[in-house]
C-alpha cells in the first residue's frame, strides 16, 4: 500500500482478510498508476490528507501516521517493511544529551553499546518494556548548502501531513538527504536545462548505481538541474526512525534513560541502528528521540510477590535490565528469573549488574545461553525445563523479549511441548492453553511485533 | 501582585538573579552552598529561584541549564548557573532564572573532538522545534553568537541575530521571534563555555542591557548596550544604574546581582520589582537589568 507502509486494519476472520488484500492490491495498482503519470502537487496531497482524516475521522479508514511527513505518501520503490513496526511518531521528540556511553566487542565482532541520555525530570515518562524510537537527523550546515544551491528561502513552507512547514525543517527532520534514488536522478534530469547533464542523469538513473551519492554532490555535480523543492522532496526517502530498547526505569533514576542498540553496517532490525548513525553516538551529542507508544504494553503485575521470568535474546537483555531495575526500586519481593540467549558473557552490557543482582539475591536465577545457533538455546531450555514448570506453576509471569520472531516461535513451540508432556495435553489443547495464557498477559511477547502487513 | 507576576504582565522574561558565594574554607563547594555572602537580594525576587534547583546548579563545576516545575508536564521556568573561580578554585555562582516563555537559557561548551561549541543545556520553553535545531547545531570561533563570545571572550550582546549570519539556528530563531541575545563568556579550569540568553523584543530579557570595560580603578566606558520598552528618561536612569553595577564588579572583579527596589526604598519609586545583575570578564563587563513597573 504505497500511500502509507505502515497502514493497519483489523482483520477479523478469513473473508475480511481477503477483502482487505483486495483493497490494497487496487490502492497499490491505482497508487503506481498515479506515480507513474503525474507526481503529487502541493494540493492533490493537501486534498488527499484531507480525505484519508476525513475517512479516519468517520472510523471507517485508520488515521494516517502523523510521524510520517506526506512527501512520505510516495512510497520509494526500493524501501520495504522492515520486519518490526512499532508504532511511533516524532509529533513531539524529545531531545536528549548522551551522557555516557559503553562499547562492547562481543565475540563475534559485534558493536553493542549501553547509552545514558540525560532526561529533565518528569518530562519523559515510560516503563519496563518500552521501546525508544531515534529519529535520525541531517547536518544542519548540509540543509543550509541544500536550500542555498537551489536558491530556495529557508522559511519557505511545505505541505506536510503535520501541516505546512518551513522548508529548512523538512529538509532537517523529514527527509534523507544523504542518499539520493533513481526517481530523484530521474526528476533532476526531466528539470537539467542542460542536454549534457540531463544524459548524464538519466544514464545514471538506468545504471541505478548512484544511490549513495549525496543530494547536495547531485545538485553541485548538476548545477543546471533544479526541480521545484516540493517535488524534489517527494523523490527523497522520510527519514526513518530506529527502534531500541530502553534499558532502565523510570523509578530508578528520573535524570537518566539508558537504552541499548547493536550497530550494524546497514540497520534494519529493531535494537540496531547503522555504523554511521552509530558513530554519532558520543558523549555530549544530542538525540531526537520519542518512546514508542506500544499497542499491548507489558505490564507487571500489582502483585508484587509474583514471580517474573524474562527470556532475552540478543539486546532484549536491555529489557530484561528494565524490569529487574523497577523490581527493585518497588521493592518488590517476587522473585525474578533472567534467561539471556545469544549472549556472551561478560562482553554484553549489564552482564555485571545482572551478575552483581544475581549475587545479591536480588535476581534469584541468571542463566546465559552464550550460542547464537538454536541448538545452544534448545539445549539450555532442556536444562531448565524442570525449574522453569516449577516456576509457571507458581504463577510466573514470562516475558519473551527478541524481535526474531524464530526465537519466539522456538520458545512457543517449547512451551507447547513443556504443556504436552507436563500436563499430558494433546497438541491442540496445548495451544489453547498457550493462547490462553497470552491472552491474560502471562505470556507475552516483546517488543510489539505488530507489522505492516 | 508578586515579582513573578508583575514581570509576566510586563512580559519580561527573567525573574530572578543572585550570586551565592561559597565559604572560603569550605572543602565540598555544593555542601557549602550559601547564599549568606551573597549581594542581598529580595525576598520576592529569591522566591523564584528554585531552591533545590539553586542548590543543584551550585554544585556544578561548569555553567549549566536546568528547568524546574513539571508539574503540568512542561517546564514553568529554567535556572542558569555560572560559576566563578578565584585561583581554579569555586568562589561564588551566578544564578539567573527565567519565568515566562518569552527567552532562552543556553549553555554552550567546546567539543574536543571537534573543537567547536555544542549545547550542552539549556531551556527553550515551549519551542521544541528551536531546542532540536540547536541540539544539531555546532559554531566554530567567530561564528554566531556563542562563536563570536568564544573568540573574543568578552560579552558579546546582538541587538539583530540576523547578525548570526544564514545558519539555520538563526532562521529559526526568527521564525518564532527571537531577536536579541547576550552570550557571556565563562572560564572555568577544565576548559571554556558560553553562556548564551536569547529573548523576543515584545516580551524581552530585560529592560536594557549594557556592555562596559573598565580603564583603572574607576573610569568605566560604556561600549554599548540595548533598552527595551524604556523612555528616554528611564533609559538614563537605567543607564546610571548598570553603570554603577559595572564598576562595582569590574573593580572587585566578581559577579554581582542587586536588588535595586529595595536600595531605592519601598514606596518612593514606582518600580517596585527591579533588579540587576554583572558579568566580569578581562576586557568588558555585561549588566543586565531588569525592572518591573507596576503603577
Amino acid at each position: 500500500m504505497p500511500l502509507r507502509r505502515d497502514a493497519t486494519c483489523s482483520v477479523n476472520n478469513a473473508k475480511d482478510e481477503e477483502s482487505f488484500a483486495r483493497g490494497r492490491a487496487a490502492g497499490q495498482l491505482a497508487a503506481a498508476q498515479l506515480q507513474t503519470t503525474t507526481p503529487f502537487d502541493a494540493s492533490q496531497i493537501a486534498w488527499l490528507s484531507g480525505f484519508f482524516q476525513g475517512l479516519a475521522a468517520a472510523a471507517v479508514w485508520p488515521l494516517p501516521d502523523a510521524a510520517q511527513p506526506l512527501v512520505a505518501l510516495v512510497a520509494p520503490e526500493e524501501s520495504q517493511p522492515t520486519a518490526v513496526a512499532p508504532q511511533a511518531s516524532n509529533d513531539s521528540p524529545y531531545t536528549a544529551r548522551i551522557s555516557n556511553v559503553e562499547t562492547y566487542v562481543t565475540e563475534d565482532q559485534q558493536i553493542w553499546m549501553d547509552v545514558a541520555l540525560d532526561i529533565d525530570e518528569g518530562r519523559l515518562s515510560y516503563r519496563p518494556g518500552s521501546t525508544l524510537a531515534l529519529w535520525p537527523t541531517n547536518d544542519p550546515e548540509e540543509v543550509r548548502r541544500i536550500l542555498r544551491t537551489l536558491g530556495v528561502s529557508a522559511q519557505l513552507k511545505v505541505a506536510t501531513v503535520q501541516g505546512a512547514k518551513p522548508a529548512w525543517q523538512v529538509l532537517l527532520e523529514q527527509v534523507d538527504i544523504c542518499r539520493t534514488s533513481r526517481r530523484t536522478l530521474e526528476l533532476l534530469a526531466e528539470y537539467s536545462r542542460s542536454d549534457s547533464e540531463a544524459i548524464g542523469l538519466s544514464e545514471l538513473a538506468d545504471a541505478h548505481s548512484d544511490q549513495n551519492r549525496s543530494l547536495l554532490a547531485l545538485l553541485k555535480r548538476y548545477p543546471s538541474a533544479r526541480p521545484p523543492l516540493d517535488k524534489l522532496l517527494t523523490c527523497l526517502d522520510p527519514l526513518e526512525p530506529k527502534f531500541v530498547p530502553i534499558a532502565s526505569s523510570n523509578l530508578e533514576n528520573t535524570q537518566t534513560l539508558r537504552f541499548t542498540a547493536r550497530s550494524e553496517a546497514v540497520s534494519a532490525q529493531w535494537g540496531s541502528v547503522s555504523t554511521a548513525f552509530g558513530s554519532k553516538v558520543r558523549v555530549g551529542e544530542w538525540l531526537t528521540l520519542s518512546v514508542v507508544e506500544e499497542r499491548y504494553p507489558a505490564k507487571l503485575s500489582q502483585d508484587d510477590l509474583e514471580p517474573v521470568i524474562i527470556v532475552a535474546d540478543g539486546v532484549g537483555i536491555a529489557f530484561a535490565r528494565a524490569f529487574v531495575a523497577e523490581r527493585l526500586a518497588l521493592r518488590a519481593k517476587g522473585r525474578t528469573w533472567v534467561i539471556g540467549a545469544g549472549l556472551t558473557s561478560p562482553t554484553f552490557p549489564y552482564s555485571s549488574e545482572l551478575s552483581a543482582w544475581h549475587k545479591s539475591g536480588n535476581l534469584r536465577r541468571l542463566d546465559l545461553s552464550s550460542g547464537f545457533d538454536p541448538g545452544s538455546l534448545s539445549k539450555t531450555l532442556e536444562q531448565i525445563e524442570e525449574m522453569f514448570w516449577r516456576w509457571i506453576v507458581d504463577h510466573s509471569r514470562v516475558f519473551v523479549v527478541s524481535a526474531q520472531p524464530e526465537f519466539r516461535e522456538t520458545l512457543d513451540v517449547w512451551m507447547l511441548a513443556v504443556l504436552m508432556r507436563r500436563q499430558k495435553l494433546s497438541l491442540e489443547t496445548a495451544e489453547q492453553r498457550l493462547s490462553e495464557l497470552k491472552n491474560q498477559g502471562i505470556w507475552h511477547h516483546l517488543p510489539d511485533t505488530h507489522t505492516a502487513s | 501582585m508578586s515579582l513573578a507576576q508583575s514581570l509576566q504582565a510586563t512580559g519580561q522574561f527573567l525573574s530572578a538573579a543572585e550570586v551565592r558565594e561559597f565559604e572560603p574554607n569550605a572543602g565540598d563547594s555544593a555542601a557549602a552552598t550559601s547564599a549568606s555572602g551573597a549581594i542581598p537580594v529580595s525576598a520576592a525576587s529569591k522566591s523564584n529561584l528554585d531552591p533545590a534547583i539553586a542548590v543543584q546548579l551550585c554544585g556544578q563545576t561548569k555553567p549549566k541549564v536546568m528547568s524546574y516545575g513539571w508539574e503540568t508536564g512542561r517546564a514553568a521556568g529554567g535556572m542558569l548557573g555560572i560559576p566563578w573561580y578565584v585561583l581554579q578554585a569555586p568562589s561564588a555562582t551566578l544564578l539567573v532564572a527565567g519565568s515566562a516563555g518569552s527567552g532562552t537559557l543556553e549553555v554552550w561548551h567546546i567539543d574536543s573532538v571537534s573543537d567547536e561549541l555544542r549545547l550542552a543545556s539549556g531551556y527553550f520553553g515551549t519551542w521544541d522545534d528551536f531546542r532540536r535545531i540547536s541540539a544539531s547545531t555546532h559554531f566554530t570561533k567567530g561564528n554566531g553568537l556563542p562563536g563570536r563570545v568564544w573568540e573574543s571572550r568578552q560579552p558579546i550582546l546582538f541587538q539583530d541575530l540576523t547578525e548570526s549570519g544564514t545558519f539555520l539556528r538563526a532562521v529559526a530563531a526568527r521564525a518564532i521571534g527571537l531577536e536579541f541575545g547576550l552570550g557571556l563568556p565563562v572560564e572555568y579550569p577544565e576548559g571554556f563555555g558560553v553562556a548564551v540568553l536569547l529573548s523576543t523584543r515584545t516580551a524581552p530579557l530585560a529592560r536594557s542591557i549594557d556592555i562596559w570595560r573598565l580603564h583603572g580603578k574607576s573610569d568605566i566606558e560604556h561600549l554599548h548596550g540595548m533598552s527595551v520598552h524604556e523612555s528616554p528618561a528611564m533609559r538614563q536612569s537605567s543607564r546610571e544604574i548598570a553603570q554603577s553595577l559595572a564598576l562595582a564588579a569590574a573593580s572587585q572583579f566578581r559577579p554581582l546581582a542587586i536588588d535595586l527596589a529595595a536600595a531605592n526604598g519601598a514606596g518612593q519609586s514606582t518600580v517596585t520589582a527591579s533588579f540587576g545583575w554583572a558579568w566580569p570578564s578581562r576586557d568588558a563587563t555585561g549588566v543586565v537589568h531588569v525592572a518591573t513597573v507596576v503603577n
